[in-house]
């Protein structure tokens, strides 16, 4: 008995299956919704936690850097400083390879830790006027010679020793919100934005380091300081940008984020999604290879899509890394498995609309172009592709 | 040996012993709320679940509440069943089994001379169960789906029943079913191609709702047509009414959603009739139809198929022990039945029928009491249309007993 009650299968088999009426065996649907809106949007952007800082200005970006130091030895209290300098290695250029970089050094006065501190704040500041609220000079102008790309070094010299002295004391006065400094771009002749490692540099050597040459008891010394932090702040002259409303820019370096909404899509609800690929054509005469005067190719090719709460902003709920192909007549294209984004539009955890950026957007100045919804021709026109099975 | 003891143990296990079982049964079950059962207690059960007109002081009948009426002690019931489903198709063939509980009952007499008795009963009305795999290549994904559905649940009624006998050779009864439960499915899809995410939905309709069963048996046919052959026959009647039950059906999807519905599905108007007739208080012959029009009833969560009206016509034959009989063996009852089920699927445009054999002893365990085993066996449907054809066996094993049963006596 206890043999029987215990049955001898119960794994399923296709026996039945035929028995089944004709749409409930799951049967897969794929259809394809286009996009309803777009904006191009400017987002805060992150840069005190990568390898690399901006300084520059190129057309109308501008990148201001903001270096300090930190983790002073007390070896270093009431020596006789003479001389200080701040050696930054290059990597990464955005505009003329070939240009010079002049550009200015302010001693910095506020705190700016983390990403709080945004290029509209620094540009409120007069350097000449009290209250001097972020910086104020030393005195210090730079105007490099680099003109063989991004592997140069830059020196900056800097003659005003007693903010050094300042930076080694251990004395807590107003002066210590910040031991760094602020550089700004000059920009009647600047043409070109440079990238210089940072301290989160995998290589040591590649890190902004502060020479300090001393007297001290034995003599002429110098001193090497690498411990440092950095960031940098950008804008964009919005109206250069974005030349063509028709268009959706995805701007890195700035953060200016493409916004696409999707308000017609799937009416029945709730379905199990098996698949939803987002897939935008980027406007290749547009983009960042053609928009520099002297074309580069991308920093990183790739986009991100994410999943928006408003605006711009991503919610942290869903992102996709794009993949990239061209379709038959060659135009670039971005897809992005977009499973988790389409189910979050249908039940309403978020808004109809993905926000695109660029891969490491604090990493480079690159520049997308997309076509928009109104794309004379629809298969240029952002879509997303919805492969489901209507469950009853 | 201590006979109480064993009893006490039996009655438990044949209680308990369903918890532990589990699933797998015939596709056919997806459908409507599933395979509609026809227990009417174990004695009933396999005479082909023939009993309308029957009415003993042996058992309870769960098919006929006028048929409770001389039942004179407080009396137990509660079985076990074992299902059996092989079925096959164009596709192959399959095996599955399953077991539980088969109905739990108690009467109590409370007036022998008025034929009053009370009853409180919960038993399966239906039954959800299969498992099905389904892999076919989808052009538009460009993949191999697979997929999975399981199939449980059932309803289920609570019955308190009370009957009376206004007359000698007239016995009315009337029992309120309280009707419970829910079905589900749960379903898995996934894909060959690592493109596609697998998913799963799990849709559970919860069911709840009254009907009302009405039922009568007349001994006095004899009389009333001048025949005195016809003394031993009966006549029974019954009668359960219509009715919305109110259906709430929750929709669970892999992506975390879940949705609500709610409505109602009908049951539909069930009328039987029954003959019984008893030769020389050795020999019971019977028989039943039942109709239920499932044809007209609108479903809301139902699947969407068409049901058709049912019918149900069976036999039964009970050989009853001689009054007095000296060894155990000449105290067992024997039962054996027939039936033929015209089923309320109705697949891909064809009925599905149903026919039955049965047959069982009744083995005496003590006063008035037995322990009743019973055995169907069946075919249903056909392979023809893309359709399945089941070979179903079920065994029931089930205690009758009466309170006379639970006590000490000395010879123990």
């Amino acid at each position: 008995m206890l043999c029987l009650s215990f049955g001898c299968n119960d794994a399923p088999d296709s026996v039945g299956a035929a028995t089944q009426p004709v749409g409930y065996l799951g049967t897969v649907q794929v259809d394809t919704f286009y996009a309803t809106g777009h904006s191009s949007l400017p987002n805060l952007l992150y840069t005190s936690t990568i390898d690399r800082f901006m300084l520059g200005k190129y057309q109308t970006c501008q990148a201001w850097a903001c270096l300090k130091f930190s983790s002073w030895p007390d070896s270093m209290i009431g020596v006789t400083i003479t001389s200080g300098t701040i050696l930054l290695k290059s990597v990464y250029h955005f505009g003329q390879s070939m240009s010079v970089l002049p550009f200015n050094a302010y001693r910095a006065r506020a705190s700016w830790a983390g990403d709080s501190l945004t290029y509209d704040s620094l540009s409120l500041n007069t350097v000449a006027q009290a209250p001097y609220n972020y910086y104020y000079d030393i005195g210090t102008k730079y105007s490099s010679t680099i003109q063989a790309g991004d592997t140069d070094w830059v020196t900056i010299e800097i003659p005003d020793t007693s903010m050094l002295r300042d930076w080694f004391s251990t004395n807590s006065d107003t002066m210590h919100l910040n031991d760094g400094i602020i550089l700004s771009p000059d920009p009647s002749s600047s043409n070109v934005i440079r990238g210089f490692y940072s301290y989160y540099a995998s290589d040591t050597s590649y890190q902004p380091t502060l020479y300090v040459n001393y007297n001290g008891a034995y003599g002429p010394n110098t001193y090497v300081h690498k411990v440092s932090s950095s960031k940098y702040v950008s804008t964009i002259d919005r109206a250069s940008l974005i030349t063509d409303n028709n268009l959706i820019y995805v701007q890195s370096g700035i953060s200016y984020r493409g916004l696409i909404s999707f308000d017609r899509i799937l009416t029945t609800w709730p379905v199990s999604i098996h698949r939803a690929v987002l897939q935008v054509t980027l406007n290749a005469s547009k983009s960042s290879p053609q928009f520099n005067f002297f074309p580069t190719p991308f920093l990183h090719d790739s986009l991100y899509a994410l999943s928006v709460a408003t605006d711009s902003i991503s919610d942290g709920s869903f992102s996709a890394l794009s993949q990239r192909s061209a379709d038959s007549s060659g135009h670039v294209m971005y897809s992005f498995e977009s499973a988790g984004l389409a189910t979050r539009w249908l039940n309403n955890s978020s808004a109809r609309k993905v926000a695109l950026c660029g891969y490491f957007e604090s990493d480079s100045f690159d520049l997308f172009t997309i076509f928009s919804e109104a794309a004379a021709d629809i298969k240029l026109r952002p879509r997303i592709i919805i492969t489901y099975s209507v469950k009853r | 040996m201590n006979y109480f003891r064993i009893k006490v143990t039996l009655t438990i296990f044949t209680v308990l012993f369903p918890l532990i079982v589990h699933a797998g049964g015939s596709s056919y079950s997806r459908y409507g709320f599933g395979d509609i059962l026809r227990y009417g207690d174990s004695q009933i059960y396999a005479m082909g679940g023939t009993g309308i007109a029957l009415v003993d002081d042996g058992s309870i009948n769960l098919l006929n509440p006028a048929g409770m009426s001389r039942i004179s002690f407080t009396r137990f019931s509660a079985g076990f069943e074992y299902d059996g489903f092989s079925s096959k198709d164009s596709s192959g063939s399959s095996f599955y089994s399953t077991g539980g509980l088969q109905g739990l009952a108690f009467a109590f007499p409370i007036s022998q001379e008025n034929g009053i008795v009370m009853s409180i009963e919960a038993t399966p009305y239906s039954k959800v169960n299969y498992a099905i795999s389904s892999s076919n290549f989808d052009t538009l994904s460009g993949s191999v789906q697979h997929q999975t559905f399981y199939g449980s649940g059932g309803l289920s009624y609570l019955g308190l029943g009370l009957s009376g006998s206004p007359l000698n050779t007239l016995h009315l009864g009337a029992r309120l079913n309280y009707m419970y439960g829910s079905t589900r499915q749960y379903q898995t899809s996934s894909f060959d191609s690592s493109y596609y995410t697998s998913t799963t939905f799990d849709r559970t309709i919860y069911y709840s709702g009254f009907t009302f069963t009405l039922g009568a048996i007349y001994e006095g046919i004899d009389q009333l047509l001048g025949l005195p052959s016809l003394h031993n026959l009966s006549l029974g009647l019954t009668l359960t009414t219509a009715s919305s039950l109110d259906a709430n059906i929750e929709r669970i999807y892999s992506e975390g959603d879940t949705t609500n519905q709610n409505g109602t599905d009908d049951i539909p108007l069930s009328a039987g009739f029954g003959l019984s007739y008893l030769y020389q208080n050795r020999y019971r012959f019977l028989g039943d139809f039942v109709f239920e029009n499932w044809g007209n009833l609108k479903p809301f969560a139902l699947d969407p198929v068409s049901l058709r009206n049912s019918y149900r016509t069976s036999i039964g034959f009970e050989a009853i022990p001689e009054k007095g009989a000296d060894t155990y063996w000449k105290r067992i009852f024997y039962r054996a039945g027939f039936a033929y089920n015209s089923t309320y699927y109705q697949i891909n445009g064809v009925g599905i029928n149903e026919v039955l054999m049965s047959g069982g002893v009744g083995l005496p365990m003590g006063p008035e009491s037995w322990i009743n085993i019973g055995l169907q066996v069946g075919l249903r449907g056909t392979t023809d249309n893309n359709l399945q054809k089941d070979i179903i066996v079920r065994l029931s094993v089930a205690v009758s007993a009466s309170e006379l049963w639970f006590l000490k006596f000395d010879e123990e």
